[in-house]
C-alpha cells in the first residue's frame, strides 16, 4: 500500500509540474504565431525573459465578453524584465468602449494592444482618454472592413481608459418644422398614366417622385444619415454563371459593404452617397451618365459589372424595402432612410425588385 | 481499527482527486481552445520586429498555417487581407514552404510550390490582397495535412514597402477579411466566417 500512494504521489507530481509549466510547454512557439493568455492574464516572467533574449515579437490573444483582443510585446521594448499582467476588461460605453487593465504597475515599456470590436466605427482614428473622461491619452488607430479593429500603444497603466471614436455620424440637424425628415418631399398621387420625359414609369403612390439633378441645390450646412449597404450574395447562388475572372471580387458572404450609418448633406442623391462612400471606403466603383434617364447608371461596384453573371444581371438600388423605377441620380435622399445597393443575376426577380425593371 | 481503515480510505480519496485535477489541467491547456493541440486551424498574418519611417526597404510578413484536418483534401484556399494602402505599398508574394503534390517531375520531385494567384495593383487600389489558390486537377494537387512542414509552416509571405506618409508610433494593421481551405464537400470545408478557421491579424508598427 505504502509503495502504491509513494507511486501515486510521485505521478501526482510529475502532472502537477506539467500543469504549472504548460503556459510555456503549450507555447512552445511563443516567439511565432499567436497564443492565448493564460486565465488570469499574467504572462511569466521566465517568458518575459525568452522574449527579451531571442529579440522576439510575441502576441498574446485573450477574450474579454464579446470583445477579443491581443497584446504585441517586442523584445526590443522590454527594458526591465518581469511578469507582465496582460488580463482586461472592456466594456460599452456610451460612445466607445471602456477597458480596465487589471496590471497595477507601469509595464516600463509600450506594448501595442489591439481591440476588435463587434461593430463599425465610421472613423479612422479614435482618442483613448484617461478615466476622468476629459483628459486625453494618446490616439487609437481604427481599421477593419466590417468590423473595426482599434490599436494603440499603452505608454501608462491605468483601470478605466475610455476610448471613443474622432468621428461620429453628425447629428440631424432640426428642421423648421421640427420633423427629421427633412425639405418637404413630392410623393406620387397614383394618378400619372404616362412615361415622363426620361422613360420613367408611373410612380407608384405614396412613392418619391424623382427629382431632377440640375434642379437641386446641395446644402453642405445640413447634415443627416442614412443607413447605407452594398451586396451581391445573390451571385453566390448564381455561381455557374459568373465570369471566372470575378470570382475573387465575390465575398464569400456576398456582403461588400455591411449596413452602417453614413452621413449626407441636405439635397444629395443616392448617386452622390454611393460615389462618396465607395471613395472614402476604397471600394471600386464605375458609373455613366444617361442623358435618356438623365442619370447616372451604375456598371460595376466592387469589379462586379453589369452581365458579369449572366445576361440580367447588374446593379439595382432599394430604398426602404422598395427599388425605385428611375435612376439613382434622381432620388433624393431623405433623413434616415435605408438604401440597399443588390446585385441581381434575374433582372431583379431574385431580389424581390423584378417590378422596378417591368416584370410582373 | 475501523478508524484507521477509514482515514486510510481517506487519504485514497483525496490523492485521487489530485490526480484527477493534475491530469485535468495540463489536458485543458493542451487541448482546449487555442491550445497548444487545439484543435482548429488557425491563420496569422506574423508581426514582424517594429521599423521606422525612414525604413525605405522591401519587408515581408509570413502568412503561416497551424494546422489542417487529417485525412482531409482541400483543392482550394483563398485569403482576403486588408492593408491600409495609403500607408503601405503591396508589392506581391513570396514563396512559403508548405507544398502541394504535384505530377512526377524530371527531378523526381512529387510536390511543389501551390501557385497562388494575386492581382498586384488591384490589391493597392483598393487595400485588399486577394490571394487565390485552386486546383483543377481534381484533388490530385490539394493541400493536405500530410504535407505540411514541421515547425514553421509558411503558406506564402506578403512582400511590403512603406509608403511615405508613415509616421512615427503608426500601426498598420493587416487584417483578414477572409479565409477559406475549401474541401470538396462544403461541410468539410475551414472557413473564418463558419469559426472553422481561426485568423490572426499582424500588423506593422513604426517605432518612435
Amino acid at each position: 500500500m505504502k509503495k502504491f500512494l509513494c507511486l501515486l504521489f510521485c505521478f501526482v507530481m510529475l502532472f502537477s509540474a506539467t500543469g504549472c509549466d504548460n503556459f510555456l510547454a503549450a507555447n512552445e512557439n511563443i516567439l511565432q504565431g499567436s497564443v492565448d493568455l493564460p486565465e488570469d492574464g499574467i504572462v511569466p516572467e521566465s517568458t518575459v525573459q525568452q522574449i527579451k533574449d531571442e529579440n522576439a515579437v510575441a502576441v498574446f490573444c485573450g477574450q474579454s465578453g464579446a470583445y477579443r483582443y491581443e497584446w504585441t510585446v517586442f523584445g526590443s521594448d522590454i527594458a526591465e524584465v518581469k511578469a507582465l499582467n496582460l488580463g482586461l476588461d472592456i466594456d460599452n460605453a456610451e460612445n466607445g468602449i471602456y477597458i480596465d487593465l487589471h496590471a497595477a504597475e507601469s509595464f516600463c515599456f509600450a506594448p501595442v494592444l489591439s481591440v476588435y470590436l463587434d461593430t463599425q466605427w465610421d472613423c479612422q482614428t479614435a482618442t483613448v482618454y484617461k478615466s476622468d473622461e476629459k483628459t486625453p491619452l494618446c490616439s487609437a488607430s481604427v481599421t477593419g472592413e466590417k468590423t473595426s479593429i482599434l490599436n494603440f500603444a499603452v505608454t501608462e497603466v491605468m483601470p478605466n481608459l475610455l476610448i471613443t471614436p474622432d468621428e461620429l455620424p453628425a447629428t440631424p440637424a432640426p428642421t423648421a418644422s421640427g420633423s427629421s425628415t427633412g425639405s418637404d418631399r413630392v410623393v406620387s398621387d397614383g394618378k400619372q398614366t404616362e412615361q415622363d420625359k426620361y422613360k420613367t414609369d408611373p410612380v407608384p403612390a405614396g412613392k418619391p417622385m424623382p427629382v431632377e439633378p440640375e434642379d437641386t441645390t446641395v446644402d453642405k450646412r445640413t447634415k443627416y444619415t442614412c443607413t447605407f449597404s452594398i451586396e451581391c450574395s445573390t451571385i453566390l447562388n448564381n455561381l455557374d454563371m459568373l465570369d471566372p475572372d470575378k470570382l475573387d471580387a465575390v465575398p464569400s458572404d456576398g456582403i461588400i459593404l455591411p449596413a452602417q450609418t453614413v452621413t449626407f448633406y441636405e439635397g444629395e442623391s443616392v448617386y452622390d452617397v454611393l460615389k462618396r462612400i465607395c471613395a472614402e471606403k476604397g471600394i471600386h466603383m464605375e458609373a455613366s451618365f444617361t442623358p435618356m434617364y438623365n442619370s447616372a447608371y451604375v456598371e460595376g461596384i466592387h469589379n462586379l459589372y453589369e452581365f458579369d453573371c449572366g445576361q440580367a444581371s447588374g446593379w439595382m438600388y432599394r430604398v426602404d424595402g422598395w427599388y425605385p423605377n428611375y435612376g439613382c441620380s434622381r432620388y433624393q435622399l431623405k433623413q434616415g432612410e435605408t438604401v440597399e445597393w443588390r446585385y441581381t443575376c434575374a433582372y431583379g426577380d431574385d431580389i424581390g425588385g423584378g417590378y422596378a425593371m417591368g416584370s410582373d | 481499527m475501523e478508524e484507521k481503515k477509514n482515514s486510510k480510505k481517506k487519504v485514497i480519496i483525496i490523492i485521487a482527486a489530485l490526480v484527477l485535477i493534475a491530469l485535468a489541467v495540463p489536458a485543458f491547456f493542451l487541448f482546449g481552445d487555442g491550445g497548444a493541440l487545439s484543435l482548429t486551424p488557425a491563420v496569422t498574418i506574423e508581426t514582424p520586429n517594429k521599423m521606422s519611417r525612414s525604413d525605405r526597404g522591401e519587408f515581408t510578413l509570413d502568412v503561416t498555417l497551424s494546422d489542417l484536418k487529417e485525412g482531409e483534401l482541400y483543392p482550394a484556399a483563398s485569403f482576403s487581407m486588408n492593408f491600409d494602402s495609403n500607408k503601405l505599398e503591396f508589392l506581391g508574394l513570396e514563396e512559403g514552404n508548405v507544398l502541394v503534390p504535384c505530377e512526377k517531375k524530371a527531378n523526381g520531385a512529387v510536390t511543389e510550390l501551390p501557385k497562388w494567384g494575386v492581382n498586384v495593383e488591384r490589391s493597392n487600389e483598393i487595400g485588399q490582397i486577394n490571394v487565390m489558390y485552386l486546383d483543377l486537377t481534381g484533388g490530385r494537387q490539394a493541400f493536405s495535412k500530410d504535407l505540411l512542414p514541421d515547425g514553421d509552416r509558411v503558406l506564402f509571405r506578403l512582400r511590403f514597402k512603406l509608403r511615405g506618409s508613415v509616421q512615427s508610433g503608426d500601426i498598420i494593421e493587416i487584417s483578414f477579411a477572409d479565409a477559406v481551405f475549401a474541401a470538396s464537400d462544403e461541410k468539410d470545408s475551414l472557413a473564418s466566417v463558419k469559426n472553422t478557421l481561426k485568423t490572426h491579424s499582424g500588423r506593422v508598427i513604426i517605432g518612435n
